[in-house]
Parts: structure tokens; C-alpha cells; sequence
């Protein structure tokens, strides 16, 4: 994937934090040894518990940190990408001021011609529903609001590269799959490419290509979402019957050796079982036994990991993926 | 347009924005240094009696403005950079801007320029109120003006080195509280009276000279023949500032960026 198409490359990237005073030289080994190439056009997504280094990781490609060792790249482009990011999610913003002034003044500062400013704005403010919210101070605004705005300040003067810090943090489903949704659009529309880091794993899973996972610094995991559902995919079924039939079930998988687990839920008069089977073709007998003891299915599939599931057995997390 | 004016504008514009959405603030501040300015004044009366006071009062007057355009250099080179760190635009400000010590020597000149309408405010209602008003001639205003520009750059550039021990440490409030009670003092300080080699020294330092040279300017009775060599003075004294300034912010900067400082508050 290196070469000339890279839009991010990323080599052997270190960043080890030291105490500024003699007396507090204590160091911290944010992150280590990252190398990473990411093509221009991708959204790409760093995950990882707190403390993994993707904040430090991102704040390295943005130029806001510099790397103990190692360096960031920009191959695609002749020279430093413009970049666009929202790296504290609504503090990126004057709160004394309104979303107009926001865009106006950042703007500004970036280099926007006014003209180009005020049509940008009105389109980027459509597209994110705020339109209606242009003359009001962002201190009066919702959070989803703020953090809209905060989108769409990133997105000013058609910027290269595009870094997002828990660009969804704290919005509610609605407001966060419009971003994802506009994000992906956009990301298309304009070959930008996107880098990512959240801890909500649905949004990493529709919104991402492609994923790193960082643990203590490292990337533990990296792959398309797809390639690591796939790695970490067990022959884990789903099975779903009448509530009636479940003591007959229970002695068959138990007669057979098969593990198994009921699914809590609220399911009626519908029983469901996960199922673990040693590889597929012991799908064969299970269906087989299944079907001499008249049981009819309503439900049977293959249960996929998500990508929360992942994260968890590559990150070790207890308690989510926070 | 180029750059940098169309940056000067975008600040101009926020500071113009928030003053008007505010002018609660506005007022007040003015009052406070309104009322500062009177109980300095009236102190002065009651310890130097009114006679002895009446031939000081271009340099009250003067030593007082003077102090509050250090206060605004201070402030803009420093105390808004705790204030950006603290709300968190100065990551945001620093990815979108060329570059940021630029964007700190803009932000000055707007908001010095600003103040000086404030300034200008306070010292008409200042004359108006004690009923002393500054021997001004029209022929003394160009040197003034430079004096003052110079000055204010020497300010700025001093702020620079707060700002940049403000990048990197953040809390530096009880340092920049003892600067400006510092700069209090220079704006006051009677140069002609303190003994050589101090005299010199103070008259290197922020402030002080400016000052000086306008008390001198402000007293069309006498001659000033040394003004070319004052104005040298102090515009060497000047870029020393800003040059200094610049580079311990420049170093202060990699510091930050090197430590990750840049959002921590």
C-alpha cells in the first residue's frame, strides 16, 4: 500500500513523554514504534482503551505533538496536506461567539477567501442541520449542536486530511449517524481521507475501512474490519426453537457433548441457544440430531463477532471498550 | 488581501463581536479602571498636595495609560494563551493558522489598536473629570505616536516571554500578577531622579523610557535635544524585546509540542 497513493505514512512512530522539571523526570511511553501506511481517499480508524496513545498518535500526524522517533509522511501530496480536525470536540470552539462567527473567524485564519467562506458555510451547515442555528452563540447551542459545528469547522477550505478525536463522544444516535453518514459522503465525494479515533466500536464498524487497534501504545491489530471479523469469526451458532422443546434440546447437545449457552433475552415463547461447535462440519451432525428429534428451527446462523468483541480479546479490556 | 491582513481582520472581528455582545464587560472594565485611575489620583492629591500634584499630572495621566497598554500587551501575549489552552481553541487556532507567533503579533496590533480607543476614551473623561488637561501640541504627535508603537513593541515582545512560560507551564498567574505590579512601578518611575548606574539600567527595561520621553514630549516648554538619541535608545531596546521575546517563545513552543502541552491546562 506504500508509494505514491499513500495519503498518511506513518514510520516506526514513537512518543515518549518526560517531566519537564529535574526533579520530576518521570517518562511515559505514549506510543511505540507505530508504522502505518493509510491510502488516500480511506476513513481509517484507531481504537484502543484509554491510555492506548491514539489521541498522542493523531496529535503526531497533525503536528501539534512532536515524535520522540520516527516520522509522519504525506506521500500523495506534494506538499503538507491542508488538515482539518476536531481534536476536543466542542471546547474547539469560542463559545462567546455564534456558528457564523465560528466559521468566519477560523476560516479566515486558514486562508478561505470570504466569498468561498460564506457559501461553504451555508452548504456545510445544511448538510449538518444547523443552519437554523447560524446566528446563536455556540454557548447556547446543545452538545450534538456544538459538536456538529465543531464537523463542520474541520471540514473549512476543502482540507486533505481530515483527523477526528471521538468526533461522536456523547451524541445521541440520531446526531451521530447523521456525522457518520455525512462522513462517509463526504469522504467519497472529495477523495478525503479521514483518520479516526473512537471508542464506540459501532461507529468505527460502519464508519471505517480499515482499523488499527493500539494497546499500551502499539498497534496490536491491523486490518479491514471485514479481514478481523473474519480472523476472530468462531463456530458460534445461534439457534432458535419453541420454549417447549428446550429440556429435549438441553439432553440432546448435552448427550452429544456440544457447549452451549441460552441467550437471555425477551424472546416469548421462542428459546435461543449459542451453540459452540469445534469447526463448520459439525454443523452436519448437530442439524442432523436436531432433525430426528422433530425440532423445528426459527432460527438458526452463524453468530459473527463484532467489533467490539474483537477489541475486547486483542485489548484485554474489562468493562467495554472504554 | 493578503494573509496576514485578512488574519488581522478575523481578529478584529471577534474582538469587535465579543466586545459588543458584551458590553456589560466592556463597561465595567472601564469603570474599574476608571475608579483605579481616581483613587490613584486622589491618593496622590491627599499624600502630594494639590499644588505639588498639578505639575505631575501629564505623568499620571501618562504613566497610567501607558500601564494599561502593558496590561493589554500582557495580556494578549500571555493570559490569552492560559485562556485558549483553558476553553481549548489553541490546538485549533494553531493547525489553521501559518503559523502562531505571527498570528500573536497580529492579535496585538489589533487589540493594542482597539485599546487605544479605549485609551483615548479614558483620558478624555480622566481630563474631564480633574479638570487637567495634557499640554498636547500637534507638532509633538508623530514623536509621541512612534514613542508609543515602540514602546508597545518592547511590551509585546516582553509578553512574549510570559506567553511562552505560559505555553509551556500554563499557570503562570502569580508570575504575570508580579510583572505587571513590576510594570506599575516602571510606568512611575522618574528616571532624572534615580542615581547612575540604576538610572541606565531602568531606563533598558519596559517601559520606563517610553514613558519618559513622553513626559518630556507633553512639555512643549522645554527643549527635548536628545529625542533622536532616546528614540534609537529605545527602539534598540524595542527589537532586544521582541527579538528575545520571539525566541523564548519560538523555544518555549518546541517545548510544548515536544511535551504534548499544547492542550493541557
Amino acid at each position: 500500500m506504500a508509494g505514491v497513493d499513500a495519503a498518511v505514512q506513518i514510520s516506526e512512530l514513537s512518543k515518549t513523554y518526560r517531566g519537564l522539571l529535574p526533579w520530576a523526570r518521570h517518562e511515559v511511553r505514549a506510543v511505540r514504534d507505530v508504522s502505518l501506511t493509510i491510502p488516500r481517499g480511506e476513513i481509517f480508524g484507531l481504537l484502543g482503551p484509554n491510555g492506548a496513545g491514539k489521541t498522542t498518535a493523531i496529535k503526531m500526524i497533525a503536528g501539534l505533538v512532536e515524535p520522540s522517533r520516527g516520522r509522519v509522511s504525506f506521500p500523495a501530496f506534494t506538499r503538507r496536506p491542508s488538515i482539518g480536525a476536531v481534536l476536543e470536540g466542542s471546547r474547539n470552539l469560542y463559545w462567546r461567539l455564534s456558528a457564523w462567527e465560528n466559521i468566519r473567524y477560523f476560516g479566515e485564519i486558514k486562508g478561505v477567501p470570504l466569498v468561498q467562506l460564506r457559501r461553504q458555510a451555508a452548504e456545510l451547515m445544511e448538510l449538518f442541520g444547523i443552519a437554523d442555528k447560524r446566528d446563536r452563540p455556540a454557548q447556547t447551542m446543545s452538545r450534538g449542536m456544538q459538536q456538529k459545528l465543531a464537523v463542520v469547522l474541520a471540514f473549512l477550505g476543502e482540507p486533505e486530511l481530515l483527523l477526528l478525536d471521538e468526533p461522536t463522544l456523547g451524541l445521541d444516535v440520531a446526531s451521530s449517524q447523521t456525522i457518520q453518514r455525512l462522513l462517509k459522503r463526504l469522504c467519497a465525494e472529495r477523495e478525503l481521507t479521514i483518520i479516526v479515533t473512537t471508542h464506540q466500536m459501532d461507529v468505527a464498524q460502519s464508519l471505517c475501512k480499515r482499523v488499527g487497534i493500539m494497546r499500551e501504545g502499539e498497534i496490536a491489530a491491523c486490518s479491514p474490519v471485514a479481514e478481523l471479523v473474519e480472523h476472530f469469526k468462531r463456530q458460534d451458532y445461534i439457534l432458535g426453537f419453541n420454549r417447549a422443546e428446550l429440556p429435549r434440546v438441553e439432553q440432546h447437545l448435552a448427550a452429544e457433548q456440544v457447549d452451549y449457552e441460552v441467550v437471555d433475552g425477551d424472546w416469548l415463547d421462542q428459546a435461543r441457544l449459542r451453540v459452540k461447535l469445534e469447526n463448520a462440519r459439525a454443523v452436519y451432525p448437530l442439524m442432523a440430531g436436531l432433525e430426528s428429534l422433530d425440532i423445528e428451527l426459527s432460527d438458526f446462523r452463524q453468530e459473527l463477532p463484532t467489533l467490539e468483541d474483537i477489541f475486547l480479546s486483542i485489548t484485554g479490556a474489562e468493562g467495554g471498550a472504554a | 488581501m493578503t494573509r496576514w491582513l485578512k488574519i488581522a481582520r478575523a481578529e478584529l472581528v471577534r474582538d469587535f463581536t465579543i466586545s459588543l455582545r458584551y458590553p456589560l464587560e466592556l463597561l465595567t472594565g472601564l469603570f474599574i479602571l476608571y475608579v483605579l485611575f481616581m483613587g490613584l489620583f486622589m491618593g496622590a492629591k491627599l499624600l502630594a498636595g494639590q499644588q505639588a500634584l498639578s505639575g505631575n499630572l501629564d505623568g499620571v495621566v501618562i504613566g497610567y495609560t501607558m500601564w494599561f497598554f502593558a496590561l493589554m500587551a500582557m495580556n494578549t501575549m500571555s493570559i490569552d494563551i492560559e485562556n485558549e489552552a483553558r476553553q481549548g481553541t489553541l490546538e485549533q487556532v494553531y493547525l489553521n493558522a501559518p503559523n502562531y507567533l505571527g498570528l500573536l503579533w497580529v492579535r496585538a496590533a489589533v487589540h493594542l489598536t482597539m485599546g487605544a480607543g479605549v485609551v483615548v476614551a479614558l483620558a478624555v473623561l480622566i481630563q474631564l473629570t480633574t479638570g487637567h488637561w495634557l499640554a498636547l501640541t500637534w507638532a509633538a504627535v508623530p514623536a509621541m505616536l512612534l514613542t508609543i508603537i515602540l514602546t508597545i513593541a518592547g511590551l509585546c515582545g516582553f509578553g512574549l516571554i510570559l506567553g511562552g512560560l505560559s505555553l509551556t507551564f500554563k499557570r503562570i498567574g502569580q508570575l504575570s500578577a508580579l510583572v505587571q505590579f513590576s510594570m506599575f512601578f516602571l510606568a512611575y518611575a522618574e528616571l532624572s531622579s534615580i542615581a547612575l548606574p540604576w538610572r541606565d539600567i531602568v531606563a533598558h527595561l519596559p517601559l520606563a523610557r517610553g514613558v519618559d520621553m513622553l513626559k518630556s514630549l507633553l512639555t512643549p516648554a522645554e527643549a527635548y535635544p536628545a529625542l533622536g538619541t532616546d528614540l534609537a535608545w529605545l527602539a534598540i531596546d524595542s527589537l532586544f524585546y521582541a527579538a528575545l521575546g520571539s525566541l523564548v517563545f519560538y523555544a518555549m513552543e518546541r517545548v510544548a509540542r515536544k511535551g504534548g502541552l499544547l492542550s493541557h491546562y
